[in-house]
């Protein structure tokens, strides 16, 4: 080694130093927008695989600088810091240091901001498990609050993540609408326009509007919009999306009748209300026109299935007219295999629009037994076709294949969704005796919370005859269940959802009111086959059933009369028992 | 705010001075061994044993011998070196940039004054303990690298003089930075709280207000109501909040002082029954202050005029019981156990529907009450933080029902009777400092031990309550709504005393971090009169390290239930545990193997346990806390930490010396 050496050395390392510095900047470019949003430059190869894998914020627009900041001072330690600051979050946690945890909340979420089952974590936190620590409900509101802009917050740092959006929604919607405490959490969202304001600015400002005329503001309006926020996001600006279909377009629509029932509950309903019916009918329409991937990977959409029915009967038919009589004769010999009666072939053959409620599992059943053996004198056709209409019918077969598997998947979505329920909710709570019924329902719920349960009379001597002057729960309620019985009749699917449910519930209600004035069970209880029926499947305890009351002994006659509008005998004194006292 | 210890000096000092001598002789003796090994590896045994000694007889000389003006000489020297390196200059302008900046990331949060000292005081301590750590790690090492050392030894200045005055000269400097940057600290926290705000609506009048429904008392953004509102309006949303204004009124009778605060009267009248309503307009709390409200003018159009932020500087000094006793629902001393895994707080329950008559209740034993502790004698404030459990949601909207009864305590309760006040009912408030005023003359009975009732009458809870020996009272706190529980613990019920002023208790919050400052100094001094400059940072930092994380370690090192080592066994167990996936409870199968490991672990504990003495924990030293959420921070606490300053200051003093008195340099002085 001569003594320029090292010298040279040096300016080697140096040239080496520069050279590579080239590939590096090339490579680990920042992508750059400008100020409109439009054009701007991709960045290198890091830049763009970041953009493609949605690992972090890959435009310097979108770089946070406390965040980053944070980042860097952690000097490559990040993995620690996290560590530690979780470890300190779960302590905080477990000692109720509540400012301290949100304190630690905000600085683990800038380090680890592209996380985005941090920030639902953490916010599912502080609305759910946090705010029920507290026992004032100013401060649960409050909590359930934070935990909602704690999230929004995560969208800056995650602009193409669709599952907080959804979080949100679910957040705003369910957290709120859904608790013990709903009623004074939407009082209080109702009033906090402070809050709204910071939410509108998230959503979309000019489009965003949660405020009915009459009503006020409604936290299932803003989950519907944090929904539509997603849905755009997925539709519009191809963001991926991670969940499935059914329950992902599900949602938007959902919050819309939501809205509609908990109005119901809350106020005695009325054609505003009835207005919010007819939109929840048109999004859920909307809901049933969008087409679904199932997990077997063919599209349905949930109100295509007596359109994809009647595509199965007509290519049948086609069928059948290549090779008449076949099917005809082949099918005594299936319903006899089946073991159907003559009662069951009635219903099988029946159009689907006039099956009730309580026979649909039934009908479903018979028509899947059918359709499994329709499918072998399909192919028993084929078999015999003269070669001329082999091909025809191969492709009909293979329609008839695809439209059975759509049939089927579209039917167990319909059934998770419980599409049709909700078509003939909606549709029912427009009519008019939808709105009488729930008025009347609302009316009984208030007499019951008052406490007037029996009807008030007084006496009108010159007639001798009782003059009702109030209408107590059991008589309102019991016009209520007539009521809602004909709606039932005329709406078949609607017992099958929470209506259902709610009834049941509502009877038991009745039930208790009646036992404490010791009214008897009546004889014609309206809801009655609706409870007999629940009894093999559901809960009914509590209630009287067909078999409970058959063996049930004699009612008293002066409560049936009392029923009847009547007054009771009036004994005579001296047939009393003797006062105690005496 | 959760207080896990109540230190009193003495008790500390006495309980602690045989732990701080073990430790010391222990020191001591593994010092003389360890320097005597070195001694012999350089000079022999016999040399080294004549070396050792040698220094060991000249310890007393040089301690005894210290002058105070050549130390002090020492610690100029240091002043002016450390001055002359800058890094205060620097690190303080650090500090200002960090103030001018910080603003954006402090405003929109729930207590904002929190924040704020928080972040003064972490910013503070942050630097202050760098600092600390540098100028203590770079001078000396340095000093002796470059010679300049022997401009100093070669005079007659003894190695206790340069430790010592090395150690005092570093402290000033630090010292005098602390001060810098609590000045400004508290200048900065005053101005960035200060704020003032409107009334919400198109005039600043009281006809912005709006009527309350008497049925619902509730306020326009379904918040409740104080029970005398009878207008509500808010205030704008300035810095993060708003306020609820509401028009009160305030009835007294004829005889009684009318309010102090006169400036936020609207009218006054007499009511038909004779007494007296003040219409006032009070400004609710809201992210820990409030404001003062001045209205001119009368009637709707009169105005209202919002002052600045008051409140958010309080140093309240509580007097806390002197025990806490909880029972359960049949009487057994130890609370309920609610299922939480936090045990700081006893819950005591309201009975059962089946059960109502619960004998559950915390019993708060308050000694040494005298009215001279308070700065109004006749009335008093009790403050509870109460924690509540509901086991079922029932009403919502109604807060959980507790009753305070104040008993005597007899010193021989088996043949004294006691007083016993009427129970006092109140609704609770979680999360937040509940104030309620007492009187100091209550309807109470004296009851004999057999529970016959003496006499009744009103009794004076210092003369008759508290008079006896020891001045002791039992506050008895019980939870009145079936099925709930209330939590507590022993700092979450006081009276409330004499208020300290802010300014001062935030000098004490400083005297904390005057005292780890201290500390960093001492061990940094000490460290490097043997270790080079990088390896003087290391150490120290280490120690720093272990400092901060002492509970936790203590913690990890704490036994089980079963007394049988931490949990999932020391750290090779636990390492075992890990990769063999096994839970942290299940007994280890004993053979040979195992016995090894656990036996290992235990030398490995010891060793991590003696790790926690080198520095003292550094949250004992910390009051942030009490800063932040406005109590006073005791003396005993101050004196606390200056005592653990001075014996890390005495302790590596010794060090600094033996080290230095062992190396050449220091043995040509």
């Amino acid at each position: 080694m001569n003594r320029l050496s090292p010298f040279l050395r040096k300016v080697v390392y140096l040239v080496l130093v520069g050279a590579l510095l080239i590939p590096v900047s090339l490579i680990s470019r920042p992508a750059s927008t400008t100020g409109t949003g439009v054009g701007g430059d991709a960045g290198g190869v890091i830049s763009e695989m970041r953009m493609e894998y949605r690992l972090s914020q890959s435009q310097l627009s979108e770089i946070d600088p406390t965040s980053e900041t944070m980042k860097l001072a952690t000097m490559g330690l990040r993995g620690v810091a996290v560590n530690l600051l979780w470890l300190q979050a779960n302590e905080q946690k477990k000692k109720e240091e509540w400012d301290n945890f949100e304190a630690t909340l905000n600085a683990l979420i800038k380090i680890q901001p592209n996380f985005v089952r941090v920030w639902e974590f953490q916010a599912h936190n502080l609305s759910y498990n946090i705010s029920l620590e507290f026992d004032d409900f100013e401060y649960r509101y409050t909590w359930v609050r934070k935990g909602i802009e704690f999230l929004a917050s995560g969208i800056q740092y995650n602009l193409r993540e669709h599952k907080i959006l959804d979080g949100l929604g679910d957040f705003t919607g369910m957290k709120i609408g859904n608790s013990d405490e709903k009623f004074q959490y939407r009082r209080m969202f109702r009033a906090d326009t402070d809050f709204q304001s910071r939410m509108s600015q998230y959503i979309a400002p000019n489009l965003y509007d949660t405020r009915h005329p009459v009503y006020g503001h409604d936290h299932w309006r803003m989950a519907y919009w944090w929904y539509d926020k997603s849905q755009k996001l997925v539709q519009n600006e191809g963001v991926t999306k991670r969940t499935n279909d059914l329950v992902y377009y599900m949602k938007k629509p959902s919050q819309i009748r939501h809205q509609a029932i908990t109005l119901e509950t809350e106020f005695r309903t009325d054609d505003d209300i009835r207005d919010i019916w007819r939109e929840a009918e048109d999004k859920w329409d909307e809901y049933g026109d969008q087409r679904i991937v199932t997990s077997i990977g063919n599209e349905v959409t949930l109100s295509g299935l007596s359109r994809a029915f009647q595509d199965v009967v007509r290519l049948r038919e086609k069928l059948d007219q290549m090779l008449p009589d076949v099917r005809e004769n082949e099918m005594p010999s299936i319903y006899e295999n089946l073991g159907f009666s003559a009662e069951q072939i009635k219903m099988q053959r029946s159009p689907m629009e006039t099956i009730g409620e309580f026979e649909m599992p039934k009908y479903r059943a018979l028509n899947e037994m059918v359709n499994f053996e329709m499918r072998k004198i399909d192919q028993m056709i084929f078999e015999q076709l003269p070669p001329e209409h082999i091909a025809e019918a191969r492709g009909i077969l293979s329609e008839i294949d695809a439209l059975s598997n759509q049939l089927e998947m579209t039917e167990k979505y319909q059934g998770t969704a419980n599409f049709l329920y909700w078509v003939d909710r909606c549709k029912m709570e427009q009519t008019e005796e939808g709105m009488l019924a729930r008025q009347a329902w609302y009316d009984a719920s208030e007499m019951r919370r008052k406490s007037i349960f029996d009807d008030e009379y007084r006496f009108d001597y010159s007639t001798q005859k009782k003059v009702l002057t109030k209408t107590g729960a059991v008589t309102s309620l019991l016009d209520v269940f007539s009521r809602y019985h004909a709606l039932f009749d005329k709406y078949p699917m609607l017992p099958q959802g929470d209506l259902g449910e709610s009834m049941i519930d509502t009877a038991r209600e009745f039930r208790q009111m009646t036992t404490l004035l010791g009214i008897p069970w009546p004889e014609d209880f309206p809801m009655q086959d609706l409870i007999d029926n629940r009894a093999a499947t559901g809960d009914v305890e509590g209630l009287p059933t067909k078999v409970v009351k058959e063996n049930a002994t004699s009612e008293p006659q002066g409560e049936k009369k009392r029923m009847e509008g009547e007054m009771p005998d009036r004994k005579d004194p001296s047939e009393l028992p003797p006062n105690k006292k005496d | 705010m959760v207080v896990e210890s109540f230190p009193n000096v003495l008790n500390w000092l006495f309980s602690g001075l045989f732990t701080f001598l073990a430790l010391v002789i222990s020191g001591g003796v593994l010092g003389i061994i360890f320097g005597f090994l070195v001694a012999s590896f350089r000079h022999g045994p016999i040399e080294g044993f004549y070396s050792v000694a040698g220094v060991l007889a000249s310890a007393p000389g040089d301690f005894l011998g210290t002058s105070y003006r050549r130390t002090w000489a020492i610690s100029r020297l240091a002043v002016k070196e450390a001055l002359r390196r800058r890094v205060i200059l620097v690190t303080f302008l650090i500090f200002a940039s960090m103030l001018l900046f910080s603003g954006w990331f402090l405003t929109n949060v729930e207590h904002p004054e929190r924040v704020y000292v928080n972040f003064v005081m972490f910013g503070t301590q942050l630097l202050v303990l760098l600092v600390g750590l540098l100028i203590s790690a770079f001078s000396l090492p340095e000093d002796i690298k470059n010679h300049t050392i022997f401009t100093v030894v070669t005079k007659p200045v003894r190695a206790t003089e340069i430790v010592i005055g090395r150690i005092l000269g570093f402290g000033i400097v630090v010292t005098g930075l602390l001060l810098l940057m609590g000045i400004v600290s508290y200048i900065f926290v005053w101005r960035g709280l200060s704020h003032t705000h409107q009334v919400a609506g198109d005039r600043q009048a009281i006809s912005s207000l709006s009527e309350i429904n008497p049925d619902q008392r509730l306020n326009s953004r379904g918040g409740r109501v104080s029970d005398n509102a009878v207008q509500w309006g808010e205030t704008t949303f300035d810095d993060g909040h708003r306020h609820d204004i509401e028009l009160i009124e305030d009835v007294r009778n004829p005889s009684s002082h009318p309010p102090l605060n006169s400036e936020n009267i609207l009218e006054s009248y007499t009511r038909a029954d004779g007494k007296v309503v003040y219409r006032r307009v009070m400004v609710q709390p809201s992210s820990g202050h409030t404001h003062s409200a001045n209205v001119s003018g009368s009637g709707e159009s009169a105005t209202i005029e919002l002052g600045n932020s008051a409140g958010y500087f309080r140093a309240r000094r509580p007097i806390y019981s002197a025990g806490l006793d909880c029972f359960d629902s049949s009487g057994t001393l130890g609370g309920t156990n609610i299922g939480k895994e936090w045990n700081y707080r006893s819950f005591i329950d309201g009975g059962t529907p089946a059960v109502p008559e619960t004998l559950s209740r915390a019993e708060f034993n308050f000694e040494n009450l005298t009215r001279k502790q308070f700065p109004d004698g006749e009335s008093l404030v009790i403050e509870m933080t109460p924690s509540i459990f509901r086991t079922f949601v029932g009403d919502i909207q109604k807060r959980v029902i507790a009753s305070l009864q104040f008993e005597s305590i007899p010193e021989d309760p088996e043949t004294e009777p006691k007083l016993q006040s009427e129970p006092m009912i109140l609704e609770t408030r979680e999360m937040t400092i509940q104030s309620i005023p007492i009187s100091d003359r209550m309807n109470a009975r004296r009851i004999a031990p057999d529970g016959t009732i003496l006499e009744s009458g009103i009794y004076g809870l210092f003369e008759d309550f508290a008079g006896g020996k020891g001045n002791r009272l039992k506050v008895i706190l019980r939870c009145e709504d079936l099925n709930q529980y209330i939590g507590v613990a022993r700092a979450d019920l006081y009276f409330r005393g004499q208020d300290d002023v802010f300014w001062w208790n935030f000098v004490k919050g400083y005297l904390g971090l005057w005292a780890q400052m201290m500390v960093v100094v001492s061990i940094g001094v000490a460290l490097s009169t043997f270790l080079s400059t990088p390896v003087t940072i290391l150490g120290s930092l280490v120690i720093f390290l272990i400092g901060f994380c002492t509970p936790f370690i203590r913690k990890m090192l704490a036994p089980t239930a079963e007394g049988t080592g931490p949990e999932g066994g020391g750290p090779i167990e636990s390492f075992l545990r890990i990769i063999r996936q096994e839970n942290m409870v299940s007994a280890l199968e004993t053979n040979w193997f195992n016995t090894v490991i656990v036996k290992t672990d235990e030398l490995i504990l010891v060793g991590l346990n003696s790790l926690t003495y080198l520095a003292p924990s550094f949250s004992d030293l910390d009051f942030s806390r009490y800063l932040t959420y406005g109590y006073s921070i005791s003396n005993d606490r101050i004196m606390v930490a200056i005592l653990i300053a001075l014996a890390f200051f005495a302790g590596s003093s010794l060090i600094g010396y033996f080290t230095l008195k062992t190396r050449e340099i220091a043995g040509n002085t």
